[in-house]
């Protein structure tokens, strides 16, 4: 990584003399991102602004967390790359950080959007392609003791022409280690969170991720998210009408989590009824990963030895 | 976890808490729910080949000046303290001393400027406890006894720590292999004991030694073994580590030095004391010259980048 120097006698350019802003793309809890031209080298960057605003915080614990994790895993070629950290001021005169990332021309979300809106299907071989960069991307971060915790789409970036997927947004990551620690449980964007979370778990581990994963997968099927809940409440409900009610039978110590309560009961239905046209292989694997007990949750590593991958063509993954 | 390793583990305790003065540290040993496909042998692999990455390994060009081996150790204590009055893990303490030790080793601080040393220790604990805890206070709980410093003074200071450390703060620690060897290595033993002493060990000796001189797998595995056996031999621990499957990345020497740092650090510890002989001295005050003298306040002047600060008025 090519992350500035800042020792005695390095002249380091302050991003606004190194980077010609182009437009804004998006907006974050602590500031904007920019696509925008690297001056000396024309390369095309993206530019996330991170605020400091508040003295009594100081450095912000997710931007700390995402550029430190960053720089542990941006060598895998499915997590984006950040390329620089640049400091500097705002017109108040307060520090500002630039994180310096490769750009990619959309995100995972947009691509999904995009066959909506034409009616098309995204073709089997594509979804297929995708999935197993997830999990590449996935069991890399597991590998290394990190876990994303923020999975979804809008934080999957996509390159359109080589339809490279990318794992980006550590802001939420963590690092874990045996022992695990208790998390704090207010994470997650309700859709792809996992029914231990909602349930309110403390102590859990990378089959929050999985879980996350299994949720898009069927999303790249249908154009649309598989649990769509508007509450924890409502989320677990849409989670429950699909695979059924849990009990200390399918998933032991579920009544014991902290917001466990009596529930209305449904039986299991197949999960081909909720994701029509998915092959008997692609089921099968999307079963493993929304398996309800944490435990038995297939792992990244594991569902990228599914013969769902079988016929992939992996050389250039 | 994999099969083989679930039927190989020593100790079948799911949980165990480490109790210090009243509170709970709950420490969850290696089971299968965290499974990541991975299995612990490989996972501690990983992070030996990135303690390699990270550039532990001793330096003899760098070697702590007396003055700061001195103010070093007042640091520690602050941390310890600080680390107790606002509930911290233990890791998160010896995570911030890393990092200490990793700016110390890349940036010289002159002897005069104490308050520089101080304003390090409160950037290296809240960088720490951002890193690790979930609930982080705000800069203003970070007190000290002799110097008050604003939120953007140490702002800025965390900025000097990252951009010195290069925005590498996933740093690895003793911790992360502590519930393997303990595995490992305890056969009948439950533990509970075990940890905690092995634990006190590490916090021990801690202050003897710039933490980025020794592996710290070496460190959990030395410390992990003078807990289970005062009385081993070079062979024996040779022996001892022949049970992990990642003993050809260990130095035995290495491991065998470190055991034998620790039973001195330990016997000096009895000798000093027979209540306690190893203790966490997070109760201990940080105790200067200037700790009786007024708060006194630092500013960063505008016209200074943010590595130098202007020493408080004499």
């Amino acid at each position: 990584m090519e992350m500035e120097k800042t020792g005695a006698g390095v002249a380091v350019l302050s991003a606004k003399e190194a980077f010609e802003k182009l437009e804004k793309v998006g907006e974050g809890t602590y500031g904007k991102v920019y696509r925008a031209r690297e001056k000396a080298t024309g390369k095309i960057v993206a530019l996330k602004k991170t605020r400091l605003h508040e003295d009594q915080e100081g450095v912000p614990p997710t931007t700390l967390r995402e550029v430190s994790i960053l720089r542990m895993l941006s060598r895998d070629p499915h997590v984006v790359r950040l390329m620089d950290v640049k400091q500097g001021q705002n017109k108040e005169g307060k520090t500002v950080l630039y994180l310096v990332f490769e750009y990619m021309d959309t995100d995972l979300k947009k691509f999904i959007r995009s066959f909506r809106q034409t009616g098309q299907s995204i073709p089997p071989q594509t979804i297929k392609s995708l999935m197993y960069q997830l999990c590449k991307g996935i069991a890399f971060c597991h590998g290394h003791g990190i876990l994303h915790r923020d999975l979804k789409p809008h934080n999957l970036l996509m390159d359109r022409k080589t339809m490279m997927l990318k794992i980006a947004d550590l802001g939420l990551a963590r690092a874990f280690t045996v022992p695990i620690k208790k998390y704090t449980h207010e994470i997650l964007t309700l859709w792809y969170r996992a029914p231990e979370v909602l349930l309110g778990a403390t102590h859990y581990s990378m089959a929050v991720d999985i879980w996350s994963v299994g949720c898009i997968f069927a999303e790249l099927v249908t154009k649309q998210a598989l649990f769509a809940g508007d509450s924890e409440l409502q989320q677990l409900l849409h989670i429950f009408r699909l695979l059924g009610t849990p009990n200390e039978e399918v998933w032991p110590g579920v009544s014991k989590l902290k917001d466990w309560h009596e529930y209305p009961q449904w039986n299991p239905k197949s999960l081909s009824t909720a994701v029509p046209g998915l092959d008997e292989l692609g089921l099968d694997l999307l079963s493993q990963m929304l398996e309800y007990e944490p435990s038995k949750r297939i792992s990244a590593k594991k569902a990228m030895e599914h013969a769902y991958f079988n016929d992939l063509d992996k050389g250039h993954l | 976890m994999d099969d083989d390793l679930s039927s190989s583990l020593l100790c079948h305790e799911n949980e165990t808490c480490l109790k210090e003065g009243g509170e709970e540290l709950e420490y969850q040993f290696a089971g299968s729910q965290h499974d990541c496909g991975v299995s612990e042998d490989e996972r501690v692999g990983i992070l030996i080949e990135r303690e390699i990455v990270l550039g532990f390994k001793r330096d003899e060009s760098m070697v702590f000046g007396d003055w700061v081996k001195r103010a070093r150790v007042e640091a520690i204590n602050w941390i310890l303290k600080t680390r107790a009055t606002l509930g911290f893990r233990f890791e998160t303490a010896y995570l911030s001393v890393t990092y200490f030790d990793r700016f110390l080793s890349r940036r010289s601080i002159d002897s005069e400027k104490s308050w520089a040393i101080r304003l390090l220790s409160i950037a290296c604990l809240s960088l720490a406890a951002k890193m690790e805890e979930c609930n982080v206070p705000g800069l203003s709980e970070f007190k000290l006894d002799d110097y008050s410093f604003e939120g953007k003074v140490i702002q800025k200071m965390e900025l000097l720590v990252l951009s010195t450390l290069e925005w590498e703060m996933g740093i690895i620690t003793p911790f992360d292999f502590l519930s393997y060897f303990i595995t490992k290595f305890c056969k009948e033993s439950p533990p509970s004991p075990i940890f905690y002493k092995t634990m006190q060990l590490i916090f021990t000796t801690m202050k003897e030694v710039n933490l980025m001189d020794h592996k710290p797998s070496v460190i959990a595995v030395a410390a992990t073994l003078v807990a289970m056996d005062q009385q081993l031999t070079r062979d024996a621990v040779e022996l001892k580590m022949s049970s992990i499957p990642q003993h050809r990345l260990l130095e035995s020497k290495d491991v065998f030095e470190y055991y034998n740092l620790i039973q001195r650090l330990y016997e000096e510890n009895t000798k000093s004391d027979t209540h306690t002989p190893i203790e966490m001295t997070e109760s201990s005050r940080v105790t200067s010259s200037a700790a009786m003298t007024k708060r006194r306040r630092l500013t960063f002047s505008d016209d200074e980048g943010s590595s130098h600060g202007k020493g408080p008025p004499g």
